[in-house]
């Protein structure tokens, strides 16, 4: 069953990315990133990170692609399509990697166990996480600087934004 | 799940694989007819509020008790619909959209503890799951107002992306007050925690503060009145379905109740004791000395407690909805950004102080 869904979301995460990169459409390649993300947190879960699957949805799937889909939304639909039509280019790709998961997909997954890969819901990662994040002698330095470099983005974002309403009134 | 794969593998003797796709047919199907069943009831119930408020009496023929069959009357209605797809729309997008919304919302069930024992994926993630998984849903939304091809469906799907990844921060937020006092992700620790020490919402006047932050905020993400701009029918004829109609269109409809009833059931369970009664231990009840019951009574005394919970807070959402005028947009970003996430910030803080030094009106 976790071999299943290892390939499944595997295929999906390739396939997503490809369709990303090669459709005509820029709406239905945002659509498609959806698509990529989504098996990448599938990846992460099957692997038994399970914290990290969940923010991989939270974060990617339901935040910074809404915000892709709502600034490529605004473009027109005429705008949105990239001229060269690069079907002739995908399908050959597609073929070989749909010809290849369907050959060597099964053979993968002791490769990946081999790897070290748990594949499979282990003991839950969240306490660890936190955990090492806290830890003086393990992630907390970073932890915290990368906390304060969000927070300088924060403001830079918010002063940039009201730049132009101070000089306009 | 696990127990009904047990049941599956010694009682009817199916074998591996066999025996997990039989629990999980078991479990989506079962899901899928209590969903459906509810969303009837629900907009039933929907009516009959409306009505009742506005000194009408609502739906009185159908069904002859107050119109009880109005609901099924009106799905029969919607099945037999003639299914129109714009021409000028863009198939592929119109097709799955109404799928991917449905899926946000179905995903969110799984995790939800309806009695002891009765979950289906007790995940450690639990609540961190609910809502990564809900916020597909606004996915699908933008997928239908764009592919609808309408400047009226567009600009619903804009405001609904925007509504939502706003109202996020404040629901993430006061959802941590209670996962900080509890210490976990898994829903049924909340359902044990207050058993065993009384509804959380007394624990202090943070708790009840994060309480109404998250209900507020999850107005928004239900799209419910006095939030419901995506679909704001006085602008934009109904926001980003206004091109769907019959099974598809029912199915946005099914998400919008399904979703209010996952917020109504996250409210009950992480504030309001879930289907555990405080102070008694329900699993005690089995024994012959106490009561005696069977596991199937006290199951269903559990989903009893947490439907009557659960539908209070959908009655509260129905009543707000018909009391309340719909805000404007700059109202809904100030609402969101200037009054929710401070006041979610204050209650995380001032509980992590309170837990610190063991405030609060009962014991940590």
């Amino acid at each position: 069953m976790l071999d299943f869904m290892f390939i499944f979301f595997a295929s999906l995460a390739l396939l997503g990315g490809l369709l990303m990169a090669f459709h005509p459409n820029i709406v239905h390649s945002a659509f498609a990133l959806v698509a990529a993300l989504f098996g990448v947190a599938g990846l992460y879960w099957t692997l038994g990170a399970d914290f990290l699957g969940a923010t991989q949805v939270l974060l990617y799937v339901g935040g910074i692609t809404v915000l892709l889909l709502f600034a490529v939304m605004l473009s027109t639909r005429d705008a949105a399509r990239i001229s060269i039509a690069r079907y002739a280019l995908m399908a050959p790709i597609v073929g070989l990697l749909g010809a290849f998961l369907v050959t060597t997909g099964k053979a993968l997954v002791p490769i990946v166990r081999a790897a070290g890969g748990a594949l499979g819901p282990t003991e839950p990662t969240t306490e660890k996480i936190g955990n090492l994040f806290m830890d003086p002698t393990a992630f907390m330095l970073p932890f915290e600087i990368l906390a304060v470099l969000l927070l300088v983005v924060l403001v830079g974002a918010i002063t940039l934004a009201r730049r132009g309403e101070e000089d306009a009134a | 799940m696990e127990t009904l794969i047990g049941v599956f593998e010694q009682q009817l003797g199916l074998e591996g694989v066999w025996a997990l796709s039989a629990a999980y047919s078991v479990c989506i199907g079962s899901l899928l007819g209590f969903i459906t069943v509810y969303a009837m009831f629900a907009i039933w119930m929907e009516r009959k509020v409306a009505a009742h408020m506005q000194v009408r009496m609502g739906p009185m023929e159908t069904g002859a008790w107050h119109g009880w069959a109005q609901s099924i009357a009106d799905a029969v209605k919607l099945l037999f619909k003639e299914d129109i797809i714009p021409s000028q729309s863009n198939k592929v997008m119109f097709w799955i959209a109404p799928a991917v919304v449905f899926c946000g919302v179905f995903a969110g069930f799984i995790v939800i503890p309806f009695a002891l024992g009765l979950q289906i994926a007790d995940l450690n993630l639990g609540i961190f799951f609910l809502i990564s998984i809900a916020s597909i849903e606004v996915i699908g939304v933008i997928m239908a107002g764009w592919a609808s091809n309408s400047k009226y469906s567009l600009f619903g799907a804009i405001r609904e992306a925007a509504q939502v990844v706003s109202y996020e921060i404040p629901t993430a937020t006061a959802l941590l007050v209670p996962i900080l006092v509890v210490g976990s992700f898994r829903l049924d620790d909340f359902n044990l925690w207050q058993e065993a020490n009384g509804w959380l919402i007394f624990h202090s006047p943070w708790m009840m503060l994060a309480g109404l932050v998250f209900f507020i905020s999850s107005l928004a993400g239900c799209k419910r009145a006095p939030f419901d701009l995506p679909e704001a029918e006085s602008e934009l004829v109904s926001g980003f379905h206004t091109e769907y109609s019959g099974m598809r269109f029912s199915f946005f409809f099914l998400e919008e109740y399904a979703s209010m009833f996952v917020a109504s059931a996250v409210m009950a369970t992480l504030w309001f004791g879930g289907w555990t009664i405080p102070f008694v231990d329900m699993s005690t009840w089995t024994d012959p000395d106490s009561f005696g019951l069977s596991d199937v009574a006290v199951t269903s005394i559990g989903i009893v407690v947490l439907l009557a919970k659960t539908f209070f807070f959908i009655f509260v959402q129905m009543w707000l909805r018909w009391t309340l005028p719909r805000l404007r947009v700059d109202q809904v970003m100030t609402l969101g950004y200037k009054y929710l996430v401070p006041w979610g910030f204050v209650a995380l803080v001032m509980t992590a102080i309170f837990k610190y030094y063991g405030w609060g009106w009962f014991p940590n």
